[in-house]
């Protein structure tokens, strides 16, 4: 609850600090909003709140260990964004304090989907984590492509919350509640109308999959992703999706637990669909971003695994997702930073941006190589252990997913090598004379710190929760 | 009142209200300009608010209603932003026509 009010506050000043002449004073402003959000989450974890400020609120929010955690992955996300705003946003100074503002409040929606224990805290969570991103996905307001990014984010969004809360609206019917704990309770006392109930869980399914970008509700991912500006492209694809995963564990794990045989096969179809549509369409792309939008979508297919160990005593889904999400939000922002100052001098967005980084500017391109390796799950970075930990969760009750989840991250490894392979071996060499911008430096430092901490001990943020 | 009010099975609301959600479902799917997309989506969502004012009453629990007031103001504010959007595409292309909108490649 700390963060979250933190949070809000320090959207509020930025907010209206933009109004102001010292556009300067923005970025550090958010800055500060963010890390103190994340100090004040990181110092609650595994004691409680002892101000006695994590109460249950008329038990709409529970902020225990598992939203902590959340919270925190979540923050060191957006911190790292936040400092590449300062060159990411230089544009767009008129509107500068509206577009940090709106990141902050944003992550405020998220916050509140990582600790809902009601269904009406979950829509509202959404939500508030959706209508700044429309705003934001449309902020380059004189681009073609950015308003075509808007305005497909904002109807596919608001089309699969109409859906959701069509969903809510027949649980609520079956279960006679919105509280979490007593729709457990209802399902696991049978008297509920089956129909209805399976019927409504599984069109809160459809609605989460659109958030997470699940196939088949994937479509309209590459589209805005290739769209919105790099940063916000970068937002959607770790912090959104960290969000949506984590909230479709809590929803899944706490509220329809006593309902699973129906909907783990339903969750087990749509996890192998996404894997297997996402990575064989991803060998196909040429263009930078529209690869990493399929990545990203292949990448919630592996996250579904985790959805698929709840209930199994024996695996730590939950824990499996943390230091995925981690891993994952910190190796798509790295690789977006590398993208950003090399899509500066070569506009086209296809790989060839890259020919001959390996050269011209080695840290930049050893960035994006760890970040590849990561993403790809090659050993010994981050994203090897996140993937040793997603799959074996589910691969007691999953062997033939799981299977499918290896051979996926196998093809992989084809895709994330085109950036490589051009960065190196490339006979054409591109000009970068533009030096890294001084933010940047700092963030991919920050980034590369965390991915070996996280390689040294994967352990001690898997055994979080 | 309530009497009179639950003289109708529950299951025709469901049914009135699915009936309602697939038009809106239908429309967004098919129709070509956003303002009409947009009012489809608004369909859809009162569709949920009809089916959750029902359920509230039939199961004499005011969560329901509540959840109403919240869809109501979420609607709101989903519309101000879409419009919003809508008008500065207007003023890029002249048009509210969505099938212009193709410049990504699908």
């Amino acid at each position: 609850m700390k963060s979250l009010l933190i949070l809000f506050i320090g959207a509020i000043v930025v907010l209206f600090a933009g109004l102001g002449k010292k556009k300067g004073l923005l970025q550090p402003l958010a800055l500060i909003a963010s890390l103190l959000a994340l100090g004040a989450s990181v110092l609650d974890l595994n004691m409680g709140d002892a101000s006695g400020l994590n109460e249950r609120y008329a038990d709409m929010f529970a902020f225990d260990q598992y939203a902590l955690v959340f919270t925190a992955v979540t923050l060191v996300a957006v911190s790292l964004l936040i400092g590449l705003t300062g060159w990411g946003f230089r544009t767009l100074s008129d509107t500068l304090g509206d577009n940090l503002g709106l990141i902050l409040f944003s992550v405020c929606g998220a916050l509140v989907m990582f600790s809902f224990q009601n269904l009406t805290m979950l829509f509202l969570g959404i939500e508030i984590l959706s209508i700044p991103l429309y705003v934001l996905a449309g902020s380059r307001r004189d681009d073609l492509a950015s308003n075509e990014a808007a305005l497909k984010y904002f109807l596919m969004g608001s089309f699969a919350t109409g859906i959701l809360l069509f969903g809510m609206a027949l649980v609520y019917g079956a279960t006679a509640s919105f509280d979490l704990t007593r729709i457990a309770a209802a399902i696991s006392d049978g008297q509920h109308s089956v129909g209805m109930l399976n019927v409504g869980i599984l069109l809160i399914l459809i609605g989460l999959s659109f958030k997470i970008s699940a196939a088949p509700f994937h479509f309209w991912a590459p589209d805005v992703y290739e769209g919105s500006p790099n940063l916000i492209t970068a937002f959607m694809s770790t912090v959104v999706k960290t969000a949506g995963i984590a909230a479709f564990y809590r929803l899944f794990a706490e509220g329809f637990i006593g309902a699973q045989g129906f909907w783990s096969t339903a969750v087990a179809a749509i996890s192998a669909m996404t894997m297997v549509l996402a990575n064989t369409t991803a060998i196909f792309q040429n263009n930078f971003k529209r690869m990493m939008a399929y990545s990203s979508i292949s990448h919630a297919g592996y996250l579904l695994l985790g959805i698929l160990s709840i209930g199994n005593a024996a695996s730590n889904g939950a824990g499996a997702l943390l230091f995925y999400t981690l891993t994952y939000s910190i190796a798509t922002i790295c690789a977006f930073a590398a993208y950003m100052v090399v899509a500066e001098q070569n506009r086209d967005g296809s790989f060839a941006a890259f020919n001959g980084l390996g050269k011209k500017q080695p840290l930049l391109a050893l960035m994006m190589t760890i970040a590849m390796l990561s993403l790809a799950g090659i050993p010994p970075t981050a994203g090897f252990f996140g993937k040793y930990f997603l799959f074996t969760s589910a691969l007691d009750e999953y062997p033939w997913l799981v299977v499918l989840a290896v051979i996926n991250s196998a093809i992989s490894i084809y895709y994330y090598f085109k950036v490589i392979i051009a960065m190196y071996f490339s006979r054409e060499e591109n000009d970068y004379a533009a030096p890294v911008p001084a933010g940047f430096r700092w963030v991919m430092l920050t980034a590369l710190v965390l991915i070996a901490l996280l390689t040294i001990l994967p352990g001690s943020v898997y055994a979080l929760i | 009142m309530l009497e009179v009010i639950r003289s109708v099975p529950v299951e025709y609301y469901v049914y009135l209200s699915s009936v309602l959600f697939s038009i809106g479902v239908f429309g967004v799917l098919t129709r070509r300009n956003a303002i009409v997309v947009l009012m489809c989506i608004e369909l859809m969502l009162n569709a949920v608010n009809l089916l959750l004012a029902a359920f509230s009453t039939y199961l004499s629990d005011a969560q329901g209603q509540i959840m109403v007031f919240f869809i109501m103001v979420v609607a709101a504010a989903e519309a101000a932003v879409g419009l919003g959007i809508l008008v500065m595409i207007y003023r890029n292309t002249k048009s509210t026509d969505i099938s212009l909108l193709d410049k990504l490649r699908n």
